[in-house]
């Protein structure tokens, strides 16, 4: 677009030379559609010359744009006149504002969904759109740095989206910030500066979290030591970081708290006082085997119980409601015939939960040491309470990652490895509907519930 | 990365399935097909070596040789045996080799690591897969095997970390898978 900005005044006086121009061409038309366009070419060499003779010259600017818009809708309206008989035209369309950007509506309908963009094959450029699964519109999108992660907190209406640049590109100083974003217009409110040492992982949604309260944002570290840096969202700005040595993600708990999955096979659970500061941290005992079989951290909360299942189908309740988290009992997501299958749990982001009490586990067949982040090609459905499988759905096209909706008759959430959002009904898993056009390499989907 | 190669293969290709009137013979042929296909999207197992050559596209890398018989296959190809861990773009396939990273990039100091077998000797081999910083992604090759990964939280055995820590930039351009050494035996 041309860079300079006419003034209203120049503006209005454009509008009227083509409005001139096309009173004075004042000429009749046949209604053929090659004629028509050559009265349209027609038209606008006249607005053109009508431009140059008035001595201005506004080459590509939105203002000859705008008075050769003008120009056609009016040939247009001659020409439907004329196919329509003596209908007479109704009064012009007005003028339009400029600039003019879309709000949306708050707040969000349990309907809307954020589709995770990694750009893999451009890690410095990714993004994050908000689409309405319900209607498959395209409402608008937050455009971010690498290894970007995504929260957000209802009661404040916005998103945060944690990045990593350099200021130049590729190259110059290393910027870690966490940009806070308005849901009403996806437009950047605040930015807050974080230390350079933001976990830069592919795509795992614990890298960062909101504590229940949604007081804090939670950012883990990996530099490669560990930390959690704890964000104040009242004052935007860091509150503390704590040293969470050896121990890695977020998951928050019910209360102003976290736990860490460590490297030694513990639980780390960490609470917040009011400033921010850990006022506890406590560590579990070693309760998860690693070497033989590891949680895998692609976890999903239902009513303040965080399932985890582990690469070879078992899952992990860890209750985090309560004053400090407990390790439930494991449970097979198979039977011993579906074990004898290597049916084992899959996908980049393969659980979803709802707090009616299901679990839906994305499944592959013939599994192998290493098949724990294939596709899913089956969506297996759980009562995570009765520990019993209710359903298994074959998708149209198999998983990345799965998501539900917070509606009360939720909606299964697939991003498939097409790169599209498949929506599903998450209870009887009828296929419903597809959105795509969602990046280069869409990895995640988060609900908005 | 298979299924990630098929996400870009399969975005151009639905395209055109919808707007022509060969839909329906593709889907079709989907159905047809499914059932076979489904299993080889996962993880890439290397991209059928010679025998995808005698077809090879444009966009396909021209195969590679070490030259050296003790390290046999492609570098070029997922399935070339120090791969068992890798997560990213080959270097091979982007002016670098195996275990040299591309002109103009610098090589991470610090990685996770993987125990590969090599078919050739038999041995199990330590491989230091280091990130090569500094460029955008190669976008070339892209190989994901999860053979010896663990979760995120033990680290020097995870393939989904950025291991640009350390480096002059952050930013992630491709993986070598460089021999550190025999492992040791378990007992």
């Amino acid at each position: 677009m041309n860079g300079s900005k006419p003034r209203q005044c120049a503006r209005t006086s454009s509008i009227k030379q083509v409005e001139t121009a096309q009173r004075l061409a004042g000429r009749s038309f046949g209604v053929s559609g090659v004629l028509f366009w050559g009265k349209l070419r027609a038209s606008i060499k006249q607005v053109e010359t009508a431009q140059r003779l008035a001595g201005r010259s506004f080459g590509v600017s939105g203002v000859l744009f705008r008075g050769k818009l003008r120009a056609s809708i009016r040939w247009l309206a001659v020409l439907l006149a004329g196919l329509g008989g003596a209908a007479p035209l109704q009064a012009e369309l007005p003028p339009e504002p400029i600039p003019n950007v879309q709000r949306i509506e708050t707040p969000y309908p349990a309907s809307y969904a954020v589709v995770h963009d990694f750009a893999f094959g451009s890690l410095i450029d990714s993004s994050f759109s908000l689409v309405d699964t319900e209607t498959r519109r395209f409402i608008g999108m937050l455009s971010a740095g690498q290894f970007a992660t995504v929260n957000y907190a209802l009661g404040r209406q916005e998103f945060y989206v944690g990045e990593t640049i350099h200021s130049r590109g590729t190259r110059g100083e290393r910027q870690d910030v966490v940009a806070v974003y308005d849901f009403a217009n996806l437009a950047l409110v605040a930015e807050i500066d974080l230390p350079p040492r933001r976990a830069n992982t592919v795509i795992n949604k614990a890298n960062s979290g909101v504590t229940a309260d949604e007081r804090f944002l939670l950012v883990w570290n990996q530099n490669p030591g560990t930390s959690v840096t704890v964000i104040d969202l009242d004052r935007r700005e860091i509150a503390s970081e704590v040293p969470t040595p050896g121990c890695a993600l977020v998951y928050p708990d019910d209360d102003r708290g976290f736990i860490m999955l460590c490297g030694n096979g513990a639980l780390l659970s960490v609470k917040l006082d009011e400033a921010g500061q850990a006022a506890s941290v406590e560590s579990s005992d070693p309760f998860n085997n690693i070497d033989a079989d590891p949680l895998s951290e692609k976890a999903s909360k239902i009513n303040g119980v965080w399932h985890f299942v582990t690469y070879q189908g078992k899952v992990q309740p860890v209750d985090a409601s309560g004053d400090e988290p407990v390790v439930g009992a494991r449970w097979w997501l198979t039977d011993a015939d579906q074990r004898a299958q290597n049916w084992r749990p899959a996908g980049w982001h393969g659980t979803a939960g709802h707090n009616s009490g299901l679990l839906w586990v994305g499944m592959t067949p013939a599994g192998y040491p290493g098949s724990h982040k294939d596709p899913a090609p089956e969506i297996w459905l759980f009562d995570a309470e009765a520990k019993s499988r209710l359903d298994s759905f074959t998708l149209r096209v198999p998983a990345l990652s799965i998501g539900a909706s917070g509606h009360d008759e939720p909606r299964l959430l697939v991003v498939n490895i097409e790169g599209q959002l498949d929506i599903y009904d998450g209870k009887s898993g009828a296929y419903l509907r597809t959105i795509g056009a969602l990046g280069e390499t869409p990895y995640m989907v988060h609900s908005l519930p | 990365m298979k299924w990630l190669d098929k996400l870009t293969e399969r975005n151009v290709r639905s395209m055109a399935q919808r707007s022509s009137r060969r839909s329906f013979i593709a889907t079709l042929g989907a159905v047809v097909a499914g059932a076979g296909s489904l299993p080889l999207l996962p993880v890439a197992r290397g991209s059928a070596g010679a025998a995808a050559d005698a077809g090879a596209s444009v966009d396909d890398v021209p195969a590679q040789s070490t030259g050296n018989p003790q390290d046999p296959g492609d570098p070029s190809d997922c399935s070339y045996w120090r791969y068992c861990g890798i997560d990213g773009y080959l270097c091979a396939c982007c002016g670098g080799t195996q275990n040299a990273c591309p002109p103009g990039t610098e090589m991470s100091p610090i990685t996770w690591i993987g125990t590969c077998r090599n078919p050739a000797d038999g041995n199990n081999y330590v491989i230091s897969y280091n990130d090569c910083c500094g460029k955008s992604s190669c976008g070339r090759c892209l190989c994901n095997r999860n053979e010896d990964d663990k979760p995120v939280y033990r680290p020097q055995a995870n393939n989904d970390i950025n291991w640009c820590m350390g480096t002059q930039s952050t930013a992630y351009h491709c993986s070598t898978a460089v021999i550190l050494g025999l492992a040791l035996d378990d007992d």
